[in-house]
Formats: structure tokens, C-alpha cells, sequence
């Protein structure tokens, strides 16, 4: 049983199902407040028959800063997951795909040009999953994370930056087809 | 209902809380009727309300319309439009229909029910069971999803679900679905050891002879307590039984990992949950303020730990299972092995305010040698607390204002309140405190100076927010969850946070020794401002000691040793402060406030004293050395208390000495037969402190002796001829290595042992 809704902060004293997994990131209060306070709609929790949270996803929507307008590597407004997580217990059931939908709903609420995420290269089954939901390879970002998932003796890993257009971008101007073979380094990623 | 049809579902979520909330069916009824019959863009059925909420509610709100017929009509014309189109949805979705149709069944008045019942058992709502079980056996939400209803079925009804209908299903007991129906058939018969209605009464005397339980299982036809032990001894075998065949079968193991989980897993939680119940600890869940382990079997309780032990080696990475063996540990006496399994679950930043109790509650009672580590233990809880909470007003706030998100602002005013007023912020305070005392470190701060707990006031209202959300829940409401069992006392709570700060404050003022250097130049002046704080501080805590000790909730909050040692704080306080402002010359006799305190405070101390050296109840099974072993919190009470004790002593005496020194009229300092009794309630507590120590030794030269394993092993199994006559024993040998593979297990528990009874040689018992 789940009941997708809105996160509230008291949700925190329920996210053990799914911050206890060595896989799901713990942050720092603020920095969930912080997408509570400004995109409430983009982060939506799933929930089970006794209240502990299930699986969760945190979203924002931005554009580039203005100084950026003219770089070749400007983000026009869009939505960005920042984290999407399931409790082991509840994996299988779609949860990640419903939680991931209901952002786009939001996304396209608000306009957003589309939905954008980063993923670890070596993620295969995170990027078929995204994929199977209409993301592509927009771009790689060459050595984004300071460490290797796979390979202990890399000291770094490369990221798909992956892509979604929504309803907005009527000529899928956003999103290209040979995104594998555009490199960009990490101070390039706003 | 607008922003709804422009996907937005938050309002309509509130709605139905409030019309829930105001017993508003009719309106609750035509809001979720209205949501699910909304349609998508290719005009199918929108799933955007098809929350398990949703549809809970609006089958309750139909069954108390004014005629459910037509309304229930309704519902089941709704629900099937989304059956039709279930192929295409999401599992969750498919799993919150099929639910939807259970929970529709449940709540139908029956004369609307078409039987097409096979017999008097198989009922529509347990055919419903049945067959959502049928398509659903493979999930691991399987159980929890059908739980709620399997305790609703009438005895006849759950009877003829386990034993006919759940084997039916499975059909080829060898077959995989067999095994994982024969899991879920145990954790149902599980279940229902925790259900009233599987027992029934039995008159106290039946022919002439007195009936030593009270029940009758209806299950096994056995005289039962609650829960049956007997079914709950068939639960162990059967459960381990299913584990080894499931072992023995390569075809299976091979199929474990494309299952969501090993079974394996379930049937070793099964039966460490029946051990542990089978130990005693259900009856401990009545008065969880006795001792610990008081009146626990401890093979069966060792039995337990064993198996889960051994499943967590083979499947590390479950959370609930680890965090059932940490709280187990800490019951023992192990908490250094407890703490290495608590330390890869990461606890960290944010989640710690909602599961740091699980570990560290209570945590300097029983090891203060923990604390002795290159870092400090509770270091990362206090930097968490001092950045969330240094600004004084709520965090991120003025995001939520500058982006015009007003319904964020009251969530996170109200979080904020909630986390400054945190049961386990006061515990981080008050275990670090406690355990930098007992190791004779220095305190850089008096309590009420510590930025953490400042602005908390004796009539804040504390908030205990601890997440149990990752336990293994298989129990009905009508029994305690398991880990109220296993918690070393009752769970953090205001009253006992308020208690343990205002000790600590006693100790800052008993304790309180002027710098070195510092040297006032008008004396007397200084020396009547410090009595007139002393005096009023020591009135202070004793007023608010008492308000919440003499609450009559409060007992229930506190273990008994809790409540001995709170209950000297009370005492302290009001004795010390009544003794200071008793003139000196009085020819009056003592007064009752300060004979009574006395004589209290005697019975106090001789009652935690009893505690701790009473040895084990007859007939528990446990020796000394291991009743000792798993009650380190009330030596600790017993040292805190006699110390205190001793600390208020010195504290009157130095103050009687320094006023006979400076006033030679003999008007000033302590009337003589106070200090007469504060001279007796030294030697008391001197004596107290002597116990402790004496148990620190002897703990130590037991654990130093030679044959501990087998001592171990003997305690867990009994002898080789008693664990061959023991089927329980031998079942759990049998999933545990034997007593060969339980060697290594048991040298685990006996290092921790040691090593904490190490950390209590550093502990202090001396002023």
C-alpha cells in the first residue's frame, strides 16, 4: 500500500526505510528544507500503511544565471531531480517511476522546458530506468564525481547528464540524439 | 476540486483529512468519487488519486452513506473501470486496486454480499484474501498488505486460511511457491499468536482443579498463556524445518536473488521472534520499568540472538534485522559489539535526531568505556544539533517566504520548535555529561549553560521522535510491538528528559568548586549571594523534580532504577536546600521536611542496593554472573545515586565549615543534628559505592576465568544431553552451526562483556 503526496518535514522522522540503505545520501537539515521552502511541489514522498516514507523524490526548478545567457553550456528553465530513492523493501513496485511522473507533472506546471538529472556512468540499471522513461544522454560530464563506484583505484567517474523535454518544448529542442559524444568538464555544469 | 483537475492533489489530500477529521462522509464520499472518476489525456482512468488513501476512504465514507447499496454500487462500477485498464499501470497501482477490492469486501454490509461461499469458512472476504495472496505470494509486501485484514477474519475464518486454504495455494510443498507460502503461512500463524481471539478463557478452577494458565489455544487446544507457547514452538520448528530444506535445495538458493527477498531471512526473524517471546520478554512489556532481564529465560533469550546473528553474517545489509540485534546487544550487556553493528548503518546529519535513541539512549549507564574513543562518541549529534539550531530562527525559512511557498513557513516553524524541544537533544546533553563524570573528565559548562538545552525550560514540553519505522513488524495491535520488548526501559520521553537535566543541574551545584584564582575582594558579600543562589536553585529543582516525579504517569516512563535515582534527586534537593536554611541554633526538633528526606533517601539508596545485589529470581535460569552482566544500569543508578549523595554531603559540610570559620559566634553553618545525618547518609552511600565496586571486581575475575565458551554455549543450549532433549534447542543448533559453529558467536559476546566490564574499571567512585 502507498499514498503519494507532498513531503512535510516531519517526514524526516520517517525516512529510516530508506536513508538507512547505504545506497540513499543523507543530507543536512537545510538542505531539505531548502527544496521544501522553494519548490514544495517538486518534492514528493510515498508512503506506506503505518507513515514511514517509502521512497522520495527532490526536485528544483532554475535556469542558469543570467551571466551564463550567452555560454554555450546556459540551462534554460527546467526542472532538476537532485535525489529520487526507494526503500529496499518497496523496490518493484514502479514507486521510483511514479515519484519520477509526478515531477514531471510539476515540471510541466511550471513550464519548464524539460527535466534534467545526473547519473553515474557505470549506473547501468539507474540509466535504463530512465531511459525506459523517455530520458536521454544529453551530454557527459567527464570526471563529475570524485570518486569510482565500480573501480577502487579511480579517483573519479564520469556522469550522463540525462534529459527529458516536456510539454513545452513542442520541437524537442532540448534534447539531441548524439549526446554520448558531447563532453563537457564539471565547472562547464552549472 | 480544480487544482486536482490540473494535477494537483495536495488541497485534495487536506480536504479528506479535514471531512475524515469532522465525520464529513458525504462530502469525503463525493470528493474521491469525483477524483477517481477523473479521466487522463487519452480518456482512461486517471491514476492521479489512486493512492491507497483514496480508496480506503472512500469505501469507508460509502459504507456510512445512507443507503450503501447504491453507493457501494458505485465504488465497485469505479473500481472496475480501473481493472480494465490495470495491464498498463504501475505495480503499486495494480497492488492498490487489488487491495481496493479486499477492503471493499471487509466493508460491504453483508446483505448486499452475493455468497458464493464453498463452505461456511471460505467466506467472499477470505476468497478475496486468497486470491490476492494467490497473485501476490512473491511480493515482500504481501504480508504487510493482507495483515490488517487476516486479523479482522473470524477464528473459523483464519483457521481455515492457514491450515487449508494457505497449503492449498501452494500446492507442491518442494516447489519455490510452496516454500514462500509456507513463510508466509508462518508469519501469519505468527500473527495470530498476537491476536485475543485465537485464545479463549478458561474458569481459574475447572473440575475441582486449579488451572495454572488461563487460556485454551484455539489453534492447538493446548492451556495456554498469551501469546500459546506451544504454537509458538510449532511456529520454530516448522520455521526451521522450511529454512533448511530451502538450504538443502540448490535450485532454490539459486532463486533467491531474483527474489525481493531470501526467505531465509523471514524464517530466522520468525524464530528469533518466537524465542524472544518464549524468553519471558512479553511479559516484561507489562512493567518495563523492572531490571532489564529480571525473570527472562536466558537460553531462550541467547537462542534468539543466536540465529539473528547468524542470518545477519549472511544478509548484512537488512536494517531491520541489525537494528533488532543492536537493541538485543544492548540488552545484554554487549554494547561495544552493538555499537560495531550500529556503527555501518551511517547514521548521520539529519536522521540521527529520529534514530540516534536507538543506540545511545541509556548508552553511558551501561558502557561509559565507550566513550573513551579518539572521538568523542557523541560528537557527531551535538555538531549536528549546534549547525541546525545555531540561528534562532527556523532553518531556511526565509526561502520558503522569498518564494512566496507560505504553506512551507507553519511546517517549518512547527519542525523547528519540535527538533529545539528533541528528547534525543536532551539525551546527547545528558550522556555526554554523565559518562565525562563517571570517567572523572571535567565539564567545560554547567548544564544550563550548554547552548543545546539553554532555552529549555522545566514546563517545555519535550518530544520524543524516535523512528522504529525499520523494525520487523509482525505483530496484531493487540500486542506490543517488538521493540517495546527489547528497549532496555520505556522509550525517551519528556518526563524522563526533564528528570535527567535537573540531576544533572543538582551535580553542577553540589559539584561547583570556584577557579582557582578566583578571589572576591568583599568576601562575605560573595559568600551570601552564593548561599541565597545555592539556596533557591537546590528549592528550585526540588519543586520540579517532584511536580514531575509525583505525575502518575511518570513512573511508567522511568526503570525502577531510573526512578530510585530521580527520586534521590528529588530528595537531595529539597534535604539540601531545607538544611541550608535551618538556623543553626534551632532548639526545635528537625523538621519533618528534613526527617523525612532522610529517612527517604536511606530507603532510596537500600532499595537500589537490594536491586543490585539481589541475585536472580528462582527458577529464572540465570546465574550471578549473568544477571550481573545485563544490568549494568542499575550499578550505574547505584553509583549516580550514592554519589550523588556523597557530592551533597561535602557540598553541606564545606559550606557548615566555611560559615563556622567565618562567623565564631556558633550562629552560623548546619544545625549539628543534620550534619549528624548527613555523616550517616555518607557512610550509606559510601557503602553503596562499595558494592560497585566490588561488582566491577568480581565481574572481572569471573570473566577472567578459564571455560567461558562452553559456560556460554551451556547457558544457550543447556548441556549436550539436555539440547538433545530439547527439540527447540536442537532446531536452533540446527540453523546456527551447532555448538561448533555457535563458538565463535558466543566469543563475540564474551569479548564485549569484557571489554565493557574494562570500562567500568575506569569508572569512577570516588568524589
Amino acid at each position: 500500500m502507498a499514498n503519494f503526496r507532498r513531503f512535510r518535514p516531519d517526514d524526516l522522522n520517517k525516512f529510516s526505510k530508506c536513508n538507512l540503505d547505504q545506497y540513499t545520501e543523507t543530507y543536512e537539515l537545510g538542505f531539505y528544507l531548502q527544496y521544501y521552502a522553494k519548490w514544495p511541489s517538486l518534492f514528493q514522498v510515498a508512503e506506506d500503511q503505518d507513515g514511514n516514507i517509502i521512497g522520495y523524490i527532490m526536485g528544483k526548478l532554475e535556469s542558469s544565471p543570467d551571466v551564463y545567457q550567452f555560454s554555450e553550456h546556459y540551462l534554460p528553465w527546467h526542472a532538476h531531480v537532485t535525489a529520487v530513492t526507494v526503500a529496499p523493501a518497496a523496490r518493484r513496485l514502479g514507486i521510483g517511476q511514479l515519484l519520477t511522473q509526478h515531477l514531471e507533472s510539476a515540471a510541466d506546471a511550471n513550464d519548464a522546458w524539460f527535466v534534467d538529472l545526473f547519473v553515474r556512468s557505470t549506473n547501468t540499471k539507474a540509466i535504463a530506468f530512465y531511459k525506459s522513461m523517455g530520458y536521454s544522454i544529453y551530454r557527459v560530464v567527464k570526471d563529475y564525481y570524485g570518486d569510482h563506484s565500480t573501480d577502487p583505484t579511480l579517483f573519479s567517474e564520469d556522469a550522463y547528464d540525462m534529459r527529458k523535454p516536456m510539454k513545452r518544448d513542442v520541437k524537442k529542442e532540448h534534447i539531441r540524439e548524439d549526446g554520448m559524444n558531447h563532453e563537457v568538464a564539471p565547472e562547464d555544469v552549472w | 476540486m480544480k487544482q486536482f483537475d490540473q494535477g494537483k492533489k495536495y488541497l485534495f489530500l487536506q480536504a479528506l483529512d479535514v471531512f475524515e477529521s469532522q465525520d464529513k462522509w458525504d462530502e469525503a464520499y463525493d470528493s474521491c468519487r469525483q477524483a477517481l472518476c477523473r479521466k487522463d489525456e487519452g480518456g482512461l482512468p486517471s491514476y492521479l488519486g489512486a493512492d491507497w488513501r483514496v480508496w480506503k476512504t472512500f469505501i469507508a465514507a460509502a459504507s456510512k452513506k445512507p443507503n450503501p447499496q447504491v453507493a457501494f454500487e458505485e465504488v465497485q462500477s469505479i473500481l472496475q473501470t480501473f481493472i480494465s485498464t490495470k495491464a498498463k499501470v504501475a505495480q503499486m497501482y495494480k497492488r492498490n486496486i487489488a487491495l481496493a477490492l479486499l477492503e471493499t469486501s471487509f466493508r460491504i454490509p453483508k446483505a448486499l454480499l452475493m455468497s458464493s461461499a464453498d463452505s461456511d469458512q471460505l467466506t467472499p472476504r477470505l476468497t478475496q484474501i486468497c486470491l490476492f495472496l494467490d497473485q501476490n505470494f512473491d511480493r515482500l509486501s504481501a504480508f504487510d498488505d493482507l495483515k490488517g485484514f487476516v486479523t479482522e477474519l473470524s477464528f473459523e475464518e483464519t483457521k481455515y486460511f492457514v491450515e487449508e486454504m494457505i497449503p492449498k495455494l501452494a500446492g507442491d510443498s518442494e516447489t519455490l511457491k510452496g516454500i514462500l507460502l509456507k513463510v508466509l503461512e508462518l508469519k501469519f500463524r505468527y500473527l495470530l499468536t498476537t491476536c485475543p481471539h485465537t485464545l479463549s478463557e478458561v474458569p481459574s478452577v475447572a473440575d475441582g482443579q486449579h488451572q495454572a494458565l488461563p487460556y485454551r489455544c484455539r489453534f492447538c487446544s493446548n492451556p495456554a498463556s498469551s501469546p500459546c507457547e506451544e504454537c509458538l514452538k510449532r511456529i520454530i520448528s516448522s520455521a526451521v524445518a522450511t529454512h533448511q530444506k530451502i538450504s538443502a535445495e540448490p535450485k532454490h538458493v539459486k532463486a533467491i536473488p531474483d527474489l525481493d527477498k531470501d526467505p531465509r531471512l523471514d524464517l530466522s526473524m520468525l524464530i528469533g521472534l518466537c524465542l524472544l517471546k518464549l524468553s519471558g520478554l512479553q511479559q516484561r512489556a507489562s512493567n518495563l520499568s523492572q531490571p532489564p532481564l529480571q525473570d527472562i529465560s536466558p537460553s531462550c533469550l541467547l537462542q534468539a540472538v543466536l540465529v539473528l546473528d547468524t542470518q545477519l553474517r549472511e544478509t548484512p545489509d537488512d536494517t531491520g534485522l541489525r537494528l533488532l540485534l543492536v537493541q538485543l546487544y544492548i540488552l545484554l550487556g554487549c554494547a561495544s559489539y552493538a555499537y560495531q553493528l550500529w556503527a555501518p548503518l551511517d547514521v548521520k546529519r539529519t536522521i540521527q535526531d529520529a534514530l540516534s535513541p536507538l543506540f545511545f539512549d541509556r548508552i553511558s549507564t551501561l558502557s561509559p568505556g565507550l566513550f573513551q574513543g579518539s572521538r568523542p562518541l557523541l560528537d557527531p549529534l551535538r555538531s549536528y544539533y549546534t549547525a541546525t539550531l545555531k540561528d534562532r530562527c527556523p532553518i531556511r525559512v526565509w526561502d520558503a517566504f522569498s518564494s512566496g511557498s507560505y504553506t512551507s513557513i507553519i511546517d517549518m516553524a512547527e519542525y523547528d520548535s519540535r527538533l529545539r524541544r528533541s528528547c534525543t537533544l536532551v539525551m546527547t546533553v545528558v550522556e555526554e555529561r554523565q559518562a565525562t563524570r563517571a570517567l572523572g573528565g571535567k565539564l567545560s559548562l554547567d548544564v544550563d549553560d550548554d547552548p543545546l538545552v539553554a532555552k529549555i525550560t522545566d514546563d517545555t514540553e519535550l518530544v520524543n521522535a524516535t523512528d522504529y519505522g525499520s523494525f520487523a513488524n509482525l505483530e496484531s495491535k493487540h500486542s506490543p510491538p517488538i521493540q517495546d520488548l527489547i528497549r532496555l526501559g520505556p522509550a525517551p520521553s519528556s518526563a524522563r528528559s526533564h528528570l535527567a537535566l535537573l540531576t544533572a543541574r543538582l551535580l553542577d551545584v553540589v559539584t561547583y568548586k570556584p577557579p582557582k584564582d578566583y578571589k572576591p575582594s568583599k568576601q562575605q558579600e560573595v559568600a551570601a549571594k552564593e548561599h541565597a543562589y545555592n539556596v533557591e536553585m537546590l528549592a528550585r529543582i526540588h519543586h520540579s523534580s517532584t511536580t514531575i516525579l509525583h505525575n502518575k504517569n511518570t513512573a511508567g516512563h522511568l526503570t525502577s532504577a531510573e526512578y530510585s535515582l530521580y527520586t534521590a534527586t528529588v530528595l537531595l534537593s529539597g534535604l539540601l536546600s531545607a538544611s541550608l536554611a535551618l538556623p543553626r541554633s534551632s532548639s526545635e526538633p528537625l523538621p519533618a521536611s528534613i526527617t523525612t528526606s532522610v529517612s527517604a533517601l536511606k530507603t532510596t539508596l537500600a532499595t537500589l542496593r537490594t536491586e543490585l545485589l539481589s541475585g536472580p529470581p528462582a527458577g529464572s535460569g540465570q546465574t550471578d554472573t549473568f544477571a550481573s552482566l545485563t544490568n549494568m544500569h542499575t550499578l550505574s543508578a547505584v553509583r549516580d545515586a550514592a554519589l550523588a549523595t556523597r557530592h551533597s554531603v561535602a557540598f553541606l559540610l564545606a559550606w557548615h565549615e566555611r560559615e563556622v570559620a567565618r562567623d565564631r559566634s556558633g550562629a552560623s553553618g548546619c544545625h549539628k543534628d543534620v550534619l549528624a545525618e548527613m555523616k550517616a547518609l555518607d557512610g550509606i552511600a559510601s557503602k553503596a559505592l562499595a558494592d560497585v565496586k566490588g561488582r566491577i571486581k568480581l565481574l572481572k575475575e569471573r570473566l577472567g576465568e578459564g571455560g567461558w565458551l562452553d559456560r556460554l554455549l551451556g547457558w544457550t543450549f543447556g548441556t549436550e544431553e539436555q539440547e538433545q532433549a530439547d527439540e527447540i534447542a536442537r532446531a536452533v543448533a540446527a540453523v546456527s552451526g551447532g555448538r561448533s559453529g555457535a563458538e565463535e558467536w558466543a566469543g563475540r559476546v564474551l569479548e564485549s562483556w569484557i571489554d565493557n566490564v574494562k570500562g567500568w574499571s575506569n569508572v569512577k567512585t570516588e568524589q
